[in-house]
């Protein structure tokens, strides 16, 4: 596989995203976006809040129409998410799961969209429960969980049928250290098994820990995409100190 | 994965959400309840006089109620109520989705737009059809039971025209339901909020359409909480081969404009 932190490698992507537009009335939520996420890394989606990101990918799952624009994912055309959200698995927006149902009921249900029946439905709810650290309150109603518990559910519906992409939005929201530490190690574990990860949060340090490909977005736009080395280039910085500089310098140019 | 597949995984995933006690148990209960007091009452305060219309509604007459279709009777006139219940079903389930997100989860396991609303549909239409079934047997016994208090002759209930009309009666009735359904699924994915999505619904079909319809005598012809009573009760105000198209081309109206709402909105938190 290509390894996108060699220097001269194009790699293969997971993600491919086109000149993207959304605007929502008055606000422009993406403005002429490209993006590359390489397969088999860990891509870290970074920005400020409002910067895009959460669009962005809802516009990967499908469930936001970009005005304009294209792409790819998984190397089927951006516009078709039939032909490609089988292979990915995802947690966007905070978990969203039935309240009445436990958390076993919530996966079987996802299990059964996704086309899992019988005993490889139940085999794969069983791995997801303990890849995310949630078997103990697998058969307890959703809506009597903790929010970090709820939470570890959620990753655990995107665990489920071993995806090719993994789209974790804001995935330690809410998580205690333990879990957070759980999920820092498992993530490096899903992508040597082959996964792509595309992972956004606000926490720096916590990207910097499992990514190895970043996508930094501000206003819509992306500022800069590569390796660590990539995105501070020469100069120095922490990938923290880096990344504010970018978008000031972005949020001075847009004012001036 | 074509679009078949798709629809009978949605469907098998349907039915875990819709067959949960909260809703299946309530929506049942509810159903029953309202058809075995219709029933009930519908048996008592049967009136002497000559055979009417069956399924006139009001002034059932004790011959009439002795007919061979006199059983559903109480079913047929409760088809509003039930509809009601029906209709709430349906709209929860679309403004569910959206109120706890669970549409995003739904959808990013790749049945697409239109295959998910197909098989929530046929997942709701079957759950429909089995309410139906256990409320007109509950209306019917309940019926029997009263029959003797009224004076009403259950002879040629159980013969097989007694059992032919109460076949004909729940397709009515079925009919009338996946109208106030379908209604119900519209208002659902258009507000995509619970308590406004009922207030709407149930606020049209009740107080707004009986108002209109005391004003302009065409409303029962046109309207879908006039003609679901229409379409069960095998008409009075308009003929019931009229009621039963209109009442056809409303389901597909609704049906066709919550296809397009829901495959062309955005899915947002």
């Amino acid at each position: 596989m290509t390894s996108p932190r060699e220097p001269g490698n194009i790699p293969e992507a997971a993600v491919e995203l086109r000149g993207l537009r959304k605007g929502y009335r008055k606000v422009v939520a993406l403005d002429d976006l490209s993006v590359l996420v390489p397969r088999g890394t860990i891509t870290g989606l970074i920005g400020p809040n409002g910067a895009g990101k959460t669009t962005a990918l809802r516009v990967v799952l499908g469930l936001v129409r970009p005005d304009r624009g294209d792409g790819a994912v998984l190397g089927r055309p951006l516009g078709t998410p039939r032909a490609y959200l089988g292979r990915v698995g995802s947690l966007v927006e905070g978990p969203a799961l039935y309240p009445g149902l436990s958390v076993r009921r919530n996966l079987a249900v996802l299990a059964a969209i996704g086309g899992l029946r019988g005993a490889r439905a139940r085999t794969e709810i069983d791995r997801a429960l303990e890849l995310a650290g949630v078997t103990r309150q697998a058969d307890r109603p959703y809506r009597t969980l903790s929010a970090g518990t709820r939470q570890k559910a959620a990753i655990a519906g995107a665990l489920l049928g071993d995806p090719e992409l993994l789209v974790l939005d804001e995935p330690v929201n809410g998580l205690d250290p333990g879990s957070i530490r759980n999920l820092r190690e498992l993530l490096p574990a899903l992508r040597d098994a082959g996964t792509t990860v595309l992972l956004s949060s606000h926490l720096l340090g916590e990207l910097e820990q499992v990514c190895d490909w970043y996508v930094v977005l501000s206003d819509g736009r992306c500022l800069a995409q590569g390796s660590a080395h990539d995105v501070t280039g020469s100069s120095g910085n922490s990938l923290e100190e880096h990344f504010l500089q970018l978008v000031r310098a972005a949020q001075d140019a847009r004012a001036s | 994965m074509n679009a078949v597949s798709a629809v009978l995984r949605v469907v098998h995933a349907r039915a875990i959400t819709i067959g949960r006690p909260r809703i299946a148990v309530t929506a049942s209960l509810t159903a029953v309840c309202f058809a075995v007091l219709v029933s009930v009452l519908t048996v008592l305060k049967a009136q002497p006089g000559p055979q009417q219309d069956v399924g006139d509604g009001e002034g059932v007459t004790i011959a009439a109620l002795s007919t061979a279709g006199g059983m559903a009777t109480g079913f047929t006139n409760a088809a509003v109520l039930t509809g009601i219940v029906v209709l709430v079903v349906f709209l929860t389930t679309m403004t569910g989705d959206h109120e706890h997100g669970t549409v995003r989860g739904l959808l990013t396991r790749g049945p697409g737009r239109l295959p998910l609303l197909a098989g929530t549909y046929v997942t709701l239409a079957l759950a429909t059809a089995a309410l139906l079934a256990v409320a007109e047997i509950a209306a019917v016994v309940a019926a029997y039971l009263a029959a003797p208090a009224a004076g009403v002759d259950r002879g040629l209930w159980l013969g097989a025209d007694g059992l032919r009309a109460a076949g004909t009666d729940y397709g009515g009735v079925f009919l009338a339901c996946l109208l106030l359904g379908s209604f119900g699924a519209l208002i659902g994915v258009a507000v995509r909020r619970t308590a406004l999505g009922v207030a709407l619904a149930v606020g049209w079909l009740l107080p707004v359409e009986n108002m209109i319809g005391r004003a302009w005598d065409g409303a029962a012809a046109w309207f879908p909480g006039l003609l679901a009573r229409a379409v069960a009760t095998g008409g009075t105000e308009v003929s019931s081969g009229h009621a039963q198209v209109t009442a056809g081309a409303w389901i597909v109206v609704c049906t066709a404009v919550t296809a397009v709402l829901f495959a062309r909105r955005d899915v947002t938190a």
